[in-house]
């Protein structure tokens, strides 16, 4: 791997992620963001879980800290708030100095607040063929996905699909990378991490 | 309390210890007229299962270092335990008197080592001291045997152990009832040969100070693991090179560079030296021990490669520091040079030693205890030719004056600087 890619590196940046259905991994790839700028590129990182409950308390929950006069926890290098509210982020990613990485369970109204305030806002979806019209109707939530300049998809699709997607929204798509374990990147992982905040 | 009924076989001949529920007598045994001791315990006591367990725990172990139990009995009142008389003189009572030679120290550590390896080999599972003290170590020449086995646990059954022992001897998870494996019976050894150490003529001795300081390490992940490790380390200081080096010659040593303040150019060297042995054609890579200083190069030098955790660039070859959640690769075979920053203790653990100081007089400089030791090198950097004179003859002994305005280029100067202080430790031409 070249080390091109670790020049001019920010020191700031919020990035969130969403996904037209449920379980297409947003979790999981918001670890793996956050674990890869904080282990791979020694930035200071701040994960916020948007949602009612958290999911991941078992798993990160060991070391309690404050972070800006809230309850989080540190774990493996990562600052995580858990099941956070909207005005709750929205205050953090005021305050916060260092990467952003914004975990949100669902899109609405209110979420949406937080999802435009980012620099980096990434879509997953399904382009499988009972999942396709999700996407759709997202991508009109997101009023033609201005903004977005890539889409990731965890399905494999046609070229023209690809194309007209593009015509279509202004943002290509690309594969959503398979990274095995969140907690433990490899080298190979690294540069479609890369791609993604940049 | 001395049990009633024994007097048929035994004759008291001293009261060792004495309690209302419990007695340990040095008694005679008239049949043969041999010494031996009697532990007895009153049926109503607490801990009355204890001399049981002494017996049912040595049961079975093959080592002559232990002693011999020879039976256990009871009475309407008490159970009692008859055991072999260890003759000899503490080990405490012993360096009261005497200073030990380090041939002596290692004889005696290699001996407390075999004794514990018994107990950790033991079947069907290993066996935990858990009271290990120069009190409870008598010397027989040079052997070293062990008595007291009273708060002692088998393995599987360590975790629902009283947290007993003897505060500074016992390991610190022992006695705030931590996990408990080998490891405890490991910190003490470490304690044992401390105190041998302060108590010897190779009190400065900086290999066995590492030795000891890897075996009370409070970390458990840090400390030594196994009984046969450490016995096989002494056994290498015993025999005055470490077998790994001669298997290997020096790939697998460590090079230490450590600064006496900040900002006197440790990092610098580090680098330089690291370069200058791949030039040598000798595998090098530099790490960072303290800073992320790999990770800063990484975005800084031109067409530099990145593989398997190391950052080639030219003649540098630099092992990358990623934080907990990139998987750890395997080192590669290579020399180290390890740059410490003002970090003394780390850099103890090097085979070569580099320290970088500004000999400035109005710098301060705190050296180490060691500083005299062979296999530290001194360089004097930012500095003149005069406080580096001084210094030397305050310290008696070499110190290298770096040169000044040296590029990022390997120069003469500096080149003859690491040649010098590498030549012997490396076999460099």
């Amino acid at each position: 791997m070249s080390n091109k890619k670790f020049k001019n590196i920010k020191k700031q940046k919020t990035i969130s992620i969403i996904s037209a259905s449920r379980k297409l991994g947003v979790t999981h790839m918001c670890l793996c963001l956050a674990n890869f700028l904080s282990s791979a590129l020694k930035q200071k990182v701040l994960y916020i879980e948007l949602s009612d409950e958290s999911q991941l308390l078992g798993m990160v929950g060991e070391k309690q800290i404050t972070i800006l006069n809230k309850t989080g926890f540190f774990y493996k290098g990562v600052n995580y708030i858990l099941a956070c509210s909207v005005e709750d982020a929205l205050s953090l990613i005021n305050d916060f100095n260092g990467y952003i990485v914004v975990d949100i369970f669902k899109y609405s109204e209110e979420t949406k607040v937080i999802f435009n305030r980012c620099e980096r806002r990434i879509v997953i979806g399904s382009m499988k063929p009972w999942c396709k019209k999700d996407v759709y109707q997202l991508m009109s939530k997101l009023k033609g996905g201005t903004g977005l300049k890539n889409m990731y998809y965890n399905v494999c699709n046609s070229q023209n699909e690809k194309n007209d997607f593009k015509k279509m929204y202004g943002c290509s798509m690309e594969s959503l990378p398979y990274i095995k374990n969140p907690f433990s990147l490899k080298e190979e992982d690294f540069d479609p991490l890369f791609q993604m905040i940049q | 309390m001395i049990p009633k009924g024994i007097n048929d076989e035994y004759e008291v001949v001293k009261t060792l210890r004495e309690t209302a529920a419990t007695a340990v007598l040095l008694v005679n045994y008239k049949k043969i007229g041999a010494l031996r001791i009697l532990k007895a315990i009153h049926r109503a006591h607490p801990d009355a299962h204890s001399i049981l367990s002494e017996a049912h725990l040595l049961q079975g172990i093959n080592s002559s270092q232990l002693p011999t139990i020879y039976s256990v009995e009871d009475t309407d009142e008490m159970y009692y335990l008859v055991e072999e008389y260890v003759e000899g003189v503490t080990l405490r009572e012993y360096l009261l008197d005497n200073k030990l030679s380090k041939e002596e120290l290692i004889k005696i550590a290699i001996s407390l080592c075999n004794v514990v390896e018994a107990l950790h080999e033991a079947k069907p599972e290993p066996l935990l001291y858990r009271d290990m003290k120069p009190e409870h170590l008598i010397l027989q020449n040079d052997m070293i045997r062990l008595i007291d086995f009273g708060i002692s646990v088998r393995k599987s059954e360590a975790a629902k152990a009283k947290p007993l022992g003897t505060v500074n001897w016992a390991a610190p998870e022992q006695l705030t009832g931590g996990f408990l494996d080998e490891r405890c019976d490991i910190y003490s050894v470490g304690k044992i040969i401390e105190f041998m150490q302060i108590n010897s003529y190779a009190k400065d001795d900086l290999r066995l100070k590492k030795l000891v300081n890897r075996l009370i390490e409070e970390n458990l992940d840090k400390r030594i693991k196994s009984i046969s490790t450490v016995k096989e380390m002494l056994e290498e200081i015993q025999n005055g090179s470490s077998n790994k080096d001669k298997r290997n010659g020096h790939l697998h040593k460590t090079i230490t560079v450590v600064g006496t303040d900040k900002s006197v150019g440790t990092t610098f060297i580090a680098i330089k030296i690291c370069r200058f042995l791949n030039r040598k054609k000798i595998c090098a890579y530099y790490e960072d021990a303290k800073k992320d200083t790999v990770h800063n190069l990484m975005g800084n030098l031109k067409s530099a490669r990145i593989k398997d955790g190391v950052l080639y660039h030219k003649d540098f070859k630099g092992l990358i520091n990623y934080g907990e959640a990139v998987e750890t690769n395997t080192p590669p075979t290579g020399l180290n040079v390890i740059d410490c920053g003002i970090d003394y203790e780390l850099a103890s653990e090097g085979d070569v030693i580099v320290i970088v100081m500004n000999p400035s007089p109005w710098h301060n400089n705190n050296y180490p205890t060691w500083i005299k030791n062979k296999s530290v090198h001194i360089i004097g950097n930012l500095s003149s030719k005069m406080p580096c004179i001084t210094l030397a003859k305050e310290l008696k002994k070499r110190v290298y004056l770096y040169p000044t305005n040296t590029g990022t280029q390997i120069t003469k100067g500096e080149e003859r600087i690491f040649q010098a202080i590498l030549r012997n430790e490396l076999d460099l031409s």
